[in-house]
């Protein structure tokens, strides 16, 4: 029986082949989508999952409280990992942790630099690391480090390098004690080298007893099945006890951040978590189900509109025994080997893509073969397109009454139009929706990166400053100017696309009591101004002659609520500064967000970063090459790395050019798929209307006439689709802006640009279709006859 | 009216080459009433085409009210023929979505007449036809006498000078046959030429002529007094 089904089916698809080819293409299509889509979720999900632990992981978070305004930080203080370890039975491991930062790492001639973590041996417990030399014993020796595969090949060629020294920052020496297997790319934790802290340093010493000042991560491992909030609410009571004294973070609470939303939820606002990459997981995912229901529709539109040439065998079936079951199982059966089959393409597919995807995205995404659980995904997608698709059109031809089919009072085709025109309108819709929004997702990018900055990020360049550079500054600047192609040198503790901290600490002399605020913070000395090219709004650039002085911006000043603002004393750290400036805002961290208050502080020994303003129209690659030839000439036991301030600026966009990609890519697809559908459904009208149309034509109506007649319903559905998609695309896109502070209005033109583009790509689609019936000789459809 | 010489007409397919019309001649006269007759596979119905302008020959002349049409293009072709000609078929080919009203409009529509003189003319039309009382039913809700008056109507309400029918009462039993020829006489003698191809000698009495057709060329010209 089955095997007579399938014959038939084969034999189905094969005669109608115009139809089988369209419904393939476009589930084909939609499939691709979807498995691409789903890889990328996958590989997204599946961050982390190469630890051991992974269930048992956590990232010590802390929401301090400042007045009321809750603040998420991973900065924690030295001694909890320890005190928590012997305090809480439900901690297995404890570590704590340097954040990472750059090491400069000399091995003989050879310079590299390399991201650093310093932590306790108590890492090894948490995180596991496949070990190529050594053991984990190598962390408990503070003389020693711990490498991975790539830099041991990148500094000696070669694995096993037990015993060799290496020098860091032209500073100390240490031992390889151990190499190990580079952490995988889908992990959070990442790092080139491991260094263990000093334990009879006098930093360690301080710092772990230090139980107010924060500086470093901490990670625990739970014994299995542990209660994460419990132990969230014991270790806020131990930092209390130890502390002592009141402070923003006793008056906060701690957050065990679960290492399964390390990658995707790892954003917190006023105190709680709100998600982050995984907005975009699940927006793709949708992505991913719409496109496939899109196929599925069409497959839908195309089986019902054809109906009409399958009613006479169904109703010779039905005259011959045929259950209504057996016929909705054999139509199913159809419908499900067009899916195993258009499956098989989409898998081919997605073969030959997901490199090229891959490097779109900037991210590995690889196929897994070995979870069977992706296996079953896949066998659910080809049942779901199968049912889905076949479903409706198997309920409804097996409803067919054999008498009325043979009485020829039958006029199915035409039944279904209701439906039918709901899902093409449902499609069109769902295509003004994508279109725009991708649309609109290009413009609020373009509106951020063409933001006026309030600095100029115009051939600004960045390399890291050196003890030898900074011995000999003024001579090394010199050489700069003299070069003639740099018009201003200055020098920030960190990169000006970030800002360096943050501080709750600022106070003067009658302050009033409320204005306990948070003020971003950056180390710098004299000319930012000039070399940023911000604009100062009263007072002075900081001077050479400056080592404690402060310059507030715009925003700062407000908030401090200052009045006369230069010449005021600020007592910070433990010192008291000059306000010597302020200038206007520009924008830090976020290219999204309000000026940040900021304070720039004149204090050397923080300065890590030189910035070069080069002069307008000088050749770059000259000009960095120059600098190059200089700074080795200061810094000889350095390596020379630039980077343009651009560039950092830019990859605080790579979430939403992301979006932006996927979002163009699978709009685009879906709209093609929704053409496919539309091309379907006018040829089988044009099919169903070509004698009225031969008619039509020897009765003088002229091609054009035509044209208008046979696109008409469908331009009156998708006329309908505007008038649906427009609000709704419009309040999806109000919602979604107001995640920025800085941001577009929604241009209503937009929507007419859209409106335009998918009449005309409609347009196109009947017209391939109609033009072909409207200049065809009306004689050969009504010779029939 | 109608004047063709050495008309042609080849149909090719891939291994066979079919001369429908092979150097055909004749004359149809204003007012004339004719009846081309002729067995089945003659190019009785590729000469209806090309006299209704709806295919074009290979060779040869065909002058239209002493203009030659033969080349003309599409375009053309369509705007002579939806101010000059009016077509009967055998089977109707009425448009089953539109009613018997706005079946006779749709050569007016083609034409471009305003609404409200559409109106005043269909209705006319149907009315001289008989069937106004059937203005708002559907062609399938009519019997084929019935259909083939509203093809009829349809045909005529352009005014036409060339009537041209295909076996118009082919599908109908002879007491509506006979109806229809009727009405086609009643017009020729308002003055409408027309060209009926036809296989029923019956009907081909209704005419002026009959020119009998065989392998694409005319074999004899009856004269019916």
């Amino acid at each position: 029986m089955i095997f007579s089904y399938l014959k038939v089916a084969f034999r189905n698809l094969r005669k109608n082949r115009f139809f089988t080819l369209i419904n393939i293409a476009g589930l084909t299509i939609g499939m691709t989508s979807t498995l691409l889509i789903l890889l990328w979720v996958n590989s997204e999900r599946s961050w982390d999952k190469d630890q051991k632990h992974y269930e048992d992981i956590y990232h010590v978070y802390i929401n301090r409280n400042f007045n009321g305004e809750i603040t998420t930080g991973q900065d924690m203080m030295f001694p909890l990992p320890s005190a928590a370890k012997a305090a809480i039975p439900e901690v297995e491991a404890a570590a704590v942790a340097s954040f990472p930062g750059d090491v400069l790492m000399t091995v003989g001639d050879k310079k590299l630099n390399r991201r650093s973590i310093t932590t306790t041996p108590e890492f090894l417990d948490i995180f596991n690391y496949d070990f190529l030399e050594g053991t984990s014993a190598a962390l408990k020796d503070p003389d020693a480090i711990l490498i991975t595969e790539s830099t041991a090949r990148g500094l000696f060629n070669r694995i096993n390098v037990i015993g060799e020294t290496i020098k860091l920052n032209n500073d100390r020496s240490v031992v390889v004690k151990a190499v190990l297997k580079d952490p995988v790319p889908a992990s959070t934790v990442q790092f080139d080298l491991v260094q263990s802290y000093n334990q009879s340093s006098d930093w360690v010493k301080n710092a772990s007893a230090d139980w107010v000042n924060c500086g470093n991560r901490v990670f625990f491992r739970l014994k299995p099945g542990s209660n994460a909030t419990a132990v969230e609410a014991k270790t806020i009571a131990l930092i209390r006890a130890k502390t002592g004294s009141e402070n923003p973070t006793t008056r906060g609470q701690i957050i065990l951040h679960p290492m399964s939303k390390w990658r995707l939820y790892e954003e917190y606002r006023d105190g709680k978590n709100t998600g982050g990459r995984i907005q975009y997981v699940r927006l793709f995912t949708w992505v991913a189900v719409v496109i496939l229901l899109i196929a599925c529709v069409n497959f839908m539109n195309l089986s019902t509109a054809r109906s009409e040439k399958r009613a006479k065998e169904v109703g010779i079936r039905k005259t011959l025994g045929s259950m209504r079951k057996q016929l909705v199982f054999q139509f199913v059966t159809e419908s499900v080997l067009m899916a195993l089959f258009s499956f098989a393409l989409a898998v081919l597919f997605m073969f030959l893509l997901v490199k090229p995807f891959s490097q779109l995205l900037n991210q590995q995404i690889s196929v897994p073969y070995s979870d069977p659980a992706s296996w079953g995904i896949m066998a659910g997608i080809i049942l779901f397109t199968g049912f889905i698709a076949g479903s409706y059109p198997a309920f409804y031809l097996s409803s067919f009454q054999p008498v009325k089919i043979f009485k020829g009072t039958f006029l199915s085709g035409k039944q279904l139009l209701a439906p039918r025109k709901i899902l093409v309108t449902a499609q069109f819709v769902i295509s003004f929706l994508l279109i725009s929004a991708t649309i609109l997702i290009y413009q609020q990018l373009q509106y951020v990166q063409n933001r006026d900055l309030g600095y100029s990020q115009d051939n600004l360049l960045m390399v890291n400053s050196s003890s030898q550079a900074d011995r000999q500054l003024q001579a090394f600047k010199n050489d700069l100017y003299a070069t003639g192609m740099v018009e201003a040198v200055n020098r920030t503790g960190n990169q000006i696309t970030d800002i360096f901290g943050y501080t709750s600490g600022i106070s003067y002399s009658g302050m009033p009591e409320s204005k306990n605020l948070i003020i971003g913070f950056m180390f710098t000395d004299h000319d930012f101004a000039k070399t940023m090219k911000v604009k100062v709004l009263e007072g002075r650039d900081f001077q050479p002659a400056d080592t404690n002085n402060v310059i507030l911006n715009k925003e700062a000043v407000r908030l401090l609520g200052l009045k006369d603002a230069i010449g005021t004393k600020l007592n910070w750290a433990g010192k008291e500064r000059l306000l010597v400036g302020v200038i206007d805002n520009f924008v830090i961290n976020s290219p999204y967000g309000a000026p940040e208050p900021l304070m720039l502080v004149s204090e050397s020994g923080w300065n890590g970063r030189i910035n070069i303003r080069f002069r307008d129209n000088v050749d770059i690659k000259k000009a960095v090459a120059a600098v190059e030839t200089i700074y080795n000439r200061y810094s000889p036991d350095y390596l020379f790395e630039y980077r343009f301030i651009d560039e950092f600026f830019n990859e605080k966009f790579n979430n939403e050019q992301l979006i932006g990609s996927l979002s163009v890519i699978f709009s685009g697809l879906a709209i093609f798929v929704c053409c496919l559908g539309l091309f379907g459904l006018v040829s089988f009208a044009i099919e169903r209307r070509k004698k009225e149309i031969g008619i039509r034509k020897v009765l003088g109506a002229s091609v054009q006439q035509l044209l208008v007649l046979m696109s008409k319903e469908f331009f009156l559905l998708i006329a309908l689709a505007f008038l649906i998609a427009i609000p709704l695309t419009w309040w999806m896109m109000k919602g979604w802006l107001t995640n920025y502070a800085y941001r577009i209005e929604i241009n209503p033109v937009v929507f007419l640009v859209v409106a335009v583009l998918v009449v005309f790509i409609a347009l196109v689609t009947i017209s391939l279709n109609a033009s072909r019936a409207a200049l065809k000789n009306p004689v050969t459809s009504l010779r029939s006859e | 009216m109608i004047k063709i010489s050495n008309l042609e007409k080849i149909y090719r397919t891939e291994d066979v080459e079919t001369v429908a019309l092979n150097k055909l001649s004749f004359e149809v006269k204003d007012g004339e009433f004719v009846a081309v007759m002729g067995p089945s596979g003659c190019g009785k119905s590729t000469l209806l085409n090309i006299l209704g302008l709806l295919d074009d020959p290979d060779s040869g002349s065909f002058l239209f009210n002493g203009i030659e049409v033969a080349g003309f293009n599409e375009r053309k072709r369509a705007d002579l023929r939806k101010r000059n000609i009016g077509f009967v078929f055998q089977s109707f080919n009425l448009i089953d979505e539109l009613t018997v009203f706005e079946n006779v409009e749709l050569p007016l529509i083609y034409t471009g007449v305003k609404a409200a003189e559409r109106k005043k003319i269909v209705e006319d039309v149907l009315d001289k036809m008989v069937i106004m009382h059937r203005r708002n039913h559907y062609p399938q809700q009519l019997s084929g006498g019935q259909q083939q008056r509203v093809a009829v109507a349809r045909a005529v309400v352009n005014n036409p000078k060339l009537i041209l029918a295909d076996e118009p009462t082919g599908n109908l039993d002879s007491s509506n046959g006979n109806e229809v020829m009727q009405l086609l006489t009643d017009l020729n003698e308002q003055g409408t030429t027309i060209v009926m191809v036809t296989h029923s000698e019956h009907d081909a009495r209704y005419s002026h002529r009959i020119i009998r057709m065989l392998d694409g060329q005319t074999v004899m010209q009856d004269l019916m007094v």
